[in-house]
């Protein structure tokens, strides 16, 4: 054989293999991102599902893929998606505003039904809810992913249109606040002063986003060589500054005596005068009036009213008025054919995108077993994670679950240290696997 | 919290989502060059190309490594476990490694046998 003829055959066999590689790198892609289950369970079964942020949207993926026949409505009028977690990023001046903020539209799962109205009423016991648009809603089978609803007014004087100005900050709970809060933060850090860091009693959403404000701020000061001229002051509720033990008993030494930010315990903000610059906090003591140039509130957070003072509430104990959930199937605890995920659910921890993402595959493998009359077979740890943010370009991955104690994903790192590789994962990684647990991939 | 090996494919192409159609495009003319490669094999001194892609691909790893902590908004200052430096330089490696494997054919194909 000629060496033309030998040349010929191998370029042939070159393309033929380049072809080959890419057509299956393209079929394996594609299969990743639209396959389902080995066998969906066939069933015509309805089923609701109210609120399209994190765990909605999760969880009608997941449900779509592993039911055969289902109807699956998501109401949510919504059409902006908005990445949370991102937020303390944004009021920190890190990320912008844009970053945030995705389509709906881009992960509503193919064959789920998007009515755009928002549930403001359940019937649980006629298996009905009810919409603002005046609609009613039957269903065979509920999933509440409602999230939470942040309640300024419960704080004297306080209101969602002094961020930004007069010095008030407030992260929660959408870009604008956040980047509003970034104006007055900036000033602050330019000018210095007395910045007053708050907490609300009860729970709240990524519950370490106050500290994270509170040290990247710091941090910032640092940077721009104005902290000599700030005083900064961490005000908790109670006595406590995180529910991990190791994490509180470290932040508890480390404001103090390595970032000279003083913690005023038992000081829950009741009163905001933004004309004065004055904060008022219900301390045991007494009212106790601060004044500020920077205040960081974060309002007391609750389920929606309508769980709130609603049937599907807890109806006393220490969860009273979040959702009264299994804590570890996900299952309303008196109606069998509701489930519920997300920032709305009584449990003893979560209300982070890292608890969505354990939750979700829990609350769709349990309702589908549930409609196929089968054993629940899944269960939610309490697994829950907080990149604590302790200055730009650092951070420590805190991991744990309902025990309180650590449960690292990577075992090199270690919870207990500032590294700079969780800060990556933070700023550039957990986005993507945020979408991805969206897909219901992860 | 695991990831399964398809998880963590399936976050890696949402990492590459905003940028798939420049990856295509750029694997697209990879695939090409290398096609004019294999056509010129004869013409062609492999070994002095291979050493030049490997140069530059040393150096890619280089530069990565330096550029991450500061792509991240972090200063070099900042990397200070193992675990840090490890991440990094694995990122530069895996970087590198990809810039030596892009830039080959195009190394190739300028280092010939004269006609």
């Amino acid at each position: 054989m000629s060496n033309e003829s030998t040349i010929n055959t191998s370029r042939r066999r070159f393309l033929a293999g380049s072809a080959a590689v890419a057509g299956a790198t393209a079929v394996g892609t594609g299969s990743l991102l639209t396959s389902g289950p080995a066998r969906a369970v066939s069933t015509d079964a309805r089923i609701v599902i109210a609120g399209a942020g994190a765990a909605g949207i999760s969880i009608a993926a997941r449900l779509s893929r592993q039911l055969d026949g289902a109807t699956i409505i998501v109401i949510d009028s919504r059409e902006t998606h908005l990445y949370q977690p991102g937020l303390t990023l944004v009021a920190t001046g890190i990320w912008t505003p844009s970053r945030v903020e995705d389509a709906n539209t881009r992960f509503m799962p193919a064959g789920v039904d998007w009515m755009k109205d928002d549930v403001v009423e359940i019937n649980a016991d006629n298996n009905q809810v009810m919409t603002a648009g005046g609609d009613t809603v039957s269903y065979d089978y509920l999933v509440v992913s409602t999230g939470l609803q942040i309640n300024f007014d419960e704080i004297d004087g306080m209101s969602p249109d002094l961020i930004g100005h007069n010095g008030v900050g407030c992260v929660y709970a959408n870009p604008d606040h956040a980047a509003r809060t970034w104006q007055a933060a900036g000033r602050y850090i330019d000018e210095g002063g007395v910045g007053l860091f708050t907490r609300p009693p009860g729970p709240i959403k990524c519950a370490g986003a106050p500290l994270k404000v509170t040290m990247i701020i710091e941090d910032a000061l640092q940077e721009r060589g104005n902290r000599e001229r700030a005083e900064m002051h961490y005000l908790p509720p109670g006595e406590g500054l995180f529910s991990q033990p190791d994490i509180d008993t470290f932040l508890k030494d480390y404001f103090p005596s390595q970032r000279d930010i003083a913690i005023d315990y038992n000081h829950p903000l009741s009163a905001i005068d933004p004309d004065r610059r004055e904060a008022t906090f219900a301390t045991p003591e007494g009212p106790h009036t601060m004044e500020y140039d920077f205040i960081h509130v974060v309002p007391p957070m609750s389920a929606p009213d309508m769980i709130r003072h609603g049937e599907l509430g807890w109806q006393n104990g220490s969860f009273e008025g979040w959702m009264e959930v299994d804590q570890y199937s996900m299952q309303h605890r008196r109606y069998p054919n509701v489930f519920g995920a997300g920032d709305v659910v009584g449990t003893p921890i979560g209300k982070t995108a890292a608890s969505v993402k354990a939750q979700a595959p829990v609350v769709a493998d349990n309702l589908v077993a549930t409609i196929a009359g089968q054993e629940m077979p899944m269960a939610w740890d309490g697994y829950t994670s907080c990149p604590l943010i302790t200055a730009r370009g650092e951070a420590m991955l805190v991991e744990f679950d309902y025990s309180l104690a650590m449960k690292p994903s990577f075992a090199f790192i270690d919870p207990m240290q500032k590294h700079w590789a969780p800060w990556f994962l933070k700023d550039q990684m957990l986005h993507a696997a945020y979408n991805a647990m969206l897909r219901g991939r992860i | 919290m695991e990831f399964s090996p398809l998880g963590v494919v399936a976050v890696v192409l949402e990492l590459l989502n905003p940028v798939l159609p420049l990856l295509g495009a750029l694997f697209a003319a990879w695939v090409a060059l290398m096609g004019l490669v294999i056509a010129r094999r004869q013409r062609l001194r492999v070994a002095p190309a291979v050493r030049g892609a490997a140069v530059v691909g040393v150096i890619g790893a280089v530069v990565a490594a330096l550029a991450i902590p500061l792509w991240s908004g972090a200063s070099p200052l900042q990397l200070q476990s193992v675990i840090d430096f490890f991440a990094v330089v694995g990122g530069g490696i895996g970087l590198g490694v990809a810039i030596g494997v892009l830039s080959y054919p195009v190394i190739q194909l300028m280092v010939q046998n004269p006609a």
